[in-house]
């Protein structure tokens, strides 16, 4: 069962927020996380690409682009939609750029989305970092879905798992439950995601050739900062 | 928030994952030796020898990394030119064009249609499936037998002969003493440690290359070097390197010219002859034509004497050392133990068979700890062999050759391995090859699996133009090799690790059978051999032929309860298959035969009744077979012929020779990916030993990044300023990951240290045509310019 609904209903343009990211409700911090997530967790297929092609696509880039953070990502997003007719084209760059930096096909030149990557001794994938992200996930009685054959430690995981925990304080009863799914936010977030993203953006930054990956993590790494200081200031 | 489901879909699902293997302590085994993974949490943590290994290799750590690496291939992968326009699509982009993901099944579909175009438009001889290397041990997933299990379904293909380590000297040997020589039992160590007066090596370094063993090395040579150290006995290294081996033995080190040791030979064996030292009895009762080989040492057939002064002009040995290793020769009790550095050089077959010579000459072949051995540094010859159980394994279905098993003919046409670039190159021309004459086949296709042969072929820049022969380059393998870099469709397989398996342990002394257990779950949409090669015979319509309706662990029992039948008839005590997998392996006794091993002690007992396989059944100085086929390059016996080119040689073009010995902390190229790295790399590339007086001529300083370079390649490698090694010759080791900073340009500086971009890429003669990787000359110089980063290993810039 995915935790999103795909199908629910677009909300009115009227609904839309345009708030600051220190004005963000939990459940919307988790349709934020949850974007991120897909944009590090797979190319961007031709159906990725219709989708923000079409209205409810447009109005979701345009509710993120009001963020300070994303606005860069969402201005190249934008500028990728709207460049039009060479559809596969850009499918197909975006693909060979994103094995190239996240598949391993990039050699050195590349940013490895595993936060073992970059914390353990040797560099290497499958280390502590990811028994940590897969203890917490058993904790939540989550599991990665089989369709995505990655650890636990993959940024699109860790952005999901922040995703989850901003969800529960939303639906949280009462202000001590959600002040609990907040800490519990707070502390995923500086433990993990804070303490690697830096360095992958900036392997992201030398090795991609596209530029567009590159301003996607640099756009993470602001919205996460930021995320940050809310999270303190409120956890 | 439909639009977001759409570009995001949920990676979370609820549940608890389930551990699919359980934490604990798994036995395995490599081609590193058997070995104990801590398993925790789903993840290998921690490896360590096997209790019964008594030389654990330094390297199991990185065989561990391997399967952590990010140079892993995670998905099935279609170079982009190609997904997007077809076989032959932009050919020269390869090594530089984007990969896109696939799906499984888009992979495969790809794969069988053009397996299915190739077949149908090339007709059988338009797919090259002669795919080399070291593939990982197990009896099961062995991809390359299955590989070929599939192709035999198919159709039919190109196939290879010989390997790249012995291609010349496994084709001389059985016309000189009727075996293949370089795969097969020595005289064991505990007869060496007892009978043996001098130990000497001639280019080999066992120490380091023991490590490995084509199946489960069981490290047997280890205990045997050692005993024999403490003998305080002597030992001669023959070699340009002051290398490991000879070291830990504290030996004598002797450093002529490389590829000069017939020379060197001939020159030992004229003062054997000249003062009256040789054994004329045995020539006479144990070889054939030692008659027709004397006027050519003595200088009558071609008016050069090759006496020690003669010999000691080629190969930089003084004559008197020379002189003085004759006497020594032949004042004890020797054993002449060589590498096979000496044969994969031009005219490579000439250097094993002037050996076997100069031990036919010494007379004492066949006796406790004398003659010659040409595998004490391989796989641990030596080590007492058991009284054991065979296992089969998993066949090509191919046509078994009379008398060995493990080997088949399939394939409708086979060339020489290493003469691929040649077939490439020159469709249709003729080639010489032991005797034969044939055709180049016209290949469209190739399909590649367990080996890298952008390491082990020579001469880099020259392939990588043959390669845009190949339309379609399918490459099956674990991780992103500088092979699959220039694939069209790569396919990630499960390392040996990921998977169950079956093999046996100990090369030549065949110890014991081990459970290649799984140590983890396989990673990201890896798939195991025998189920891509399953599927694709499915989709070829032939599974039921492939699988013969049998599952990995059918295939494994099977195995095993065929050597349980050979173990019964020979009265061995092995449990059941259950309690053999439940255990991990099974022992086998290793009795008084196998300790006191003699090689050819049979033939010197009764040389009629146990004749040797070569047509006179004698020791063969002189060759009838090799001189019918009147090979201008390989001479019915032993003979000096000037190389290509060499150092000091006529007309060389470059001033120093470029040795590329076997690497200490890898498997050919295999590890380099690994943090073993660490262990070796000078400012992040290979190592380069060079010679105190030469680096000080060139302004080359011990740390320095240093540009070797030739009329065939460039190369950048870390310099290591050392007097271990001779003036005049440089070491870069062989299997430094190819690293071209300009992919697909003409002449590529390679940034890590490939040294095949060096090598020269000719046969060894018309006899083997084997590889001539040792044969290079060179020059270096302080590399001043722009430092290109080493981008071939995925190592983030932050880690």
């Amino acid at each position: 069962m995915p935790v999103a609904e795909a199908g629910a209903a677009p909300p009115e343009e009227s609904d839309l927020p345009a708030p600051a990211e220190s004005d963000l409700s939990d459940g919307e911090r988790a349709i934020v996380y949850q974007w991120l997530a897909g944009l590090f967790a797979r190319e961007m297929s031709l159906e990725t690409l219709s989708a923000y092609r079409a209205a409810e696509g447009v109005a979701l880039l345009k509710q993120f682009g009001a963020m300070a953070a994303l606005a860069p990502l969402v201005e190249q997003f934008q500028g990728l939609v709207a460049s039009g007719q060479r559809v596969s084209a850009g499918d197909a760059d975006l693909a060979g750029a994103y094995a190239r930096l996240f598949l391993g096909v990039g050699g050195r030149r590349s940013a490895p989305p595993y936060e073992s990557a970059y914390t353990s001794e040797r560099g290497l994938l499958f280390q502590e970092a990811s028994a940590e992200s897969q203890d917490l996930l058993d904790e939540l009685g989550l599991h990665v879905d089989e369709s995505f054959p990655e650890p636990a430690d993959h940024i699109a995981v860790q952005l999901s798992v922040m995703a989850e925990l901003a969800r529960r304080a939303e639906a949280a009863a009462g202000e001590p439950a959600r002040t609990l799914w907040r800490a519990r936010q707070r502390a995923f977030l500086e433990q993990r995601l804070l303490s690697w993203i830096e360095p992958f953006y900036e392997s992201c930054d030398a090795a991609d050739r596209s530029g567009f990956y590159a301003t996607a993590a640099r756009s993470l790494v602001d919205f996460l900062k930021a995320d940050g200081r809310r999270l303190r200031d409120t956890a | 928030m439909g639009a977001l489901g759409a570009v995001a879909p949920s990676l979370l699902s609820p549940g608890v994952a389930r551990a699919a293997v359980q934490d604990g302590e798994v036995l395995s085994a490599s081609h590193w030796g058997a070995f104990t993974a801590s398993v925790k949490g789903g993840r290998w943590v921690n490896v360590k020898g096997w209790e019964k290994d008594p030389h654990p290799s330094h390297q199991l750590p990185g065989v561990m990394d391997s399967v952590y690496s990010p140079t892993r291939i995670k998905y099935p992968m279609v170079r982009r030119a190609y997904l997007e326009n077809g076989p032959g699509a932009d050919v020269a982009s390869r090594g530089a064009d984007d990969f896109v993901r696939v799906s499984w099944d888009q992979a495969l579909e790809l794969t069988v249609k053009e397996l299915k175009r190739v077949e149908e438009t090339y007709g059988p001889t338009g797919t090259y499936a002669g795919s080399y290397g070291w593939k990982s041990p197990g009896k099961l997933h062995n991809c390359q037998n299955l590989m070929r299990r599939m192709l035999n379904l198919k159709g039919s293909f190109v196939n290879s002969a010989g390997d790249y380590s012995t291609g010349a000297s496994q084709i001389i040997m059985p016309h000189v003493m009727g075996t293949l020589e370089v795969y097969e039992q020595q005289t064991v160590w505990p007869v060496i440690v007892e009978s043996s007066d001098l130990l000497v090596f001639w280019g080999a370094d066992p120490m380091v290359t023991n490590q490995i063993g084509w199946i489960i090395p069981d490290h047997g040579a280890y205990p045997g070097m050692e005993d024999f150290k403490k003998t305080g006995k002597p030992v001669i290294f023959i070699d340009p390197v002051r290398n490991e081996s000879c070291d830990f033995f504290g030996a004598e080190w002797i450093a002529p010219k490389p590829q000069t040791d017939v020379a060197m030979m001939l020159g030992i064996a004229h003062t054997l002859h000249s003062e009256g030292l040789h054994d004329q009895a045995f020539l006479d009762d144990y070889c054939a034509g030692f008659d027709k080989f004397l006027p050519y040492l003595l200088g009558e057939s071609d008016g050069t004497p090759k006496t020690a002064e003669w010999a000691a002009e080629i190969c930089g040995v003084p004559a008197d050392t020379l002189k003085d290793l004759a006497r020594r020769f032949a004042g004890g009790r020797t054993m002449l133990a060589s590498g096979w550095s000496l044969q994969r050089q031009h005219h490579g077959e000439q250097r094993h068979w002037m050996l076997v010579t100069l031990a036919s000459m010494l007379g004492q072949i066949g006796l406790p700890g004398g003659g010659f051995g040409l595998s004490y540094h391989y796989s641990s010859g030596g080590s007492p062999g058991a009284n054991s159980a065979v296992l089969s394994g998993i066949t090509d279905g191919g046509k078994a050759v009379e008398g060995a098993a493990w080997l088949t003919e399939s394939g409708a046409a086979t060339i020489p391995l290493a003469r691929i670039v040649d077939m490439l190159e020159n469709p249709g021309q003729d080639f010489d090859f032991n005797g034969k004459r044939d055709k180049y086949p016209d290949v469209k296709m190739t399909y590649w699996t367990g080996g890298n042969p952008f390491a082990h072929h020579q001469d880099r820049n020259r392939m990588v133009k043959a390669w845009q022969k190949f339309e379609t380059v399918v490459v099956q393998d674990f991780q992103w090799t500088a092979t699959a870099r220039h694939a069209d469709i790569v396919l990630p397989a499960t390392t040996s690790y990921e998977r169950n398996d079956i093999e046996q342990y100990g090369d030549y002394s065949l110890k014991a059978i081990i459970a290649m257990k799984q140590v983890v779950e396989p990673v990201f949409e890896a798939r195991n051999d025998y189920d891509i090669f399953a599927e694709i015979s499915d989709r070829l319509g032939k599974k039921q032929d492939f699988t013969e309706g049998n599952s990995e662990m059918d295939w494994i029992r099977k195995f095993y309860e065929d050597a349980l039948k050979q173990g019964q008839a020979k009265n061995l005590d092995m449990p059941d298959f259950d309690a053999f997998w439940e255990q991990g392996y099974v022992e086998f006794p290793v009795e008084e035969a196998g300790r006191s091993y003699v090689r050819y002690a049979d033939y010197r007992e009764d040389p009629l009744l146990e004749p040797l396989g070569t047509p006179t059944g004698k020791i063969e100085i002189f060759s009838r077979n090799i001189e019918k086929m009147g090979y201008d390059d390989c001479p019915p016996h032993p003979t000096w012929m000037e190389p290509v080119e060499r150092l000091d040689g006529p007309n060389a073009k470059f001033p120093l020779h470029v040795a590329t010995s076997h690497p200490r902390g890898r498997l050919h190229s295999q590890l380099c990916g690994t943090s073993l790295r660490e262990t070796y790399t000078i400012a992040e590339r290979e190592p380069c030993l060079i010679n105190t007086e030469d680096a000080a001529q060139r302004g080359i300083a011990d740390g320095d990044v240093v540009r070797i370079f030739n009329d065939r390649g460039q190369m950048l490698a870390g310099a290591v300023v050392t007097d271990a090694i001779r003036p005049g010759v440089i070491r870069v080791n062989e299997g430094g990951w190819y690293d071209p900073v300009e992919p697909g340009a003409d002449n590529s500086l390679c940034a890590y240290g490939d040294v095949n971009c060096l090598t020269v890429d000719i046969g060894t003669s018309k006899l083997a045509q084997g590889n001539c990787g040792h044969t290079a000359i060179a020059d270096v110089e302080k590399f001043t310019g722009t430092l290109p980063e080493v981008k071939v290993f995925s190592t983030p810039k932050n880690a």
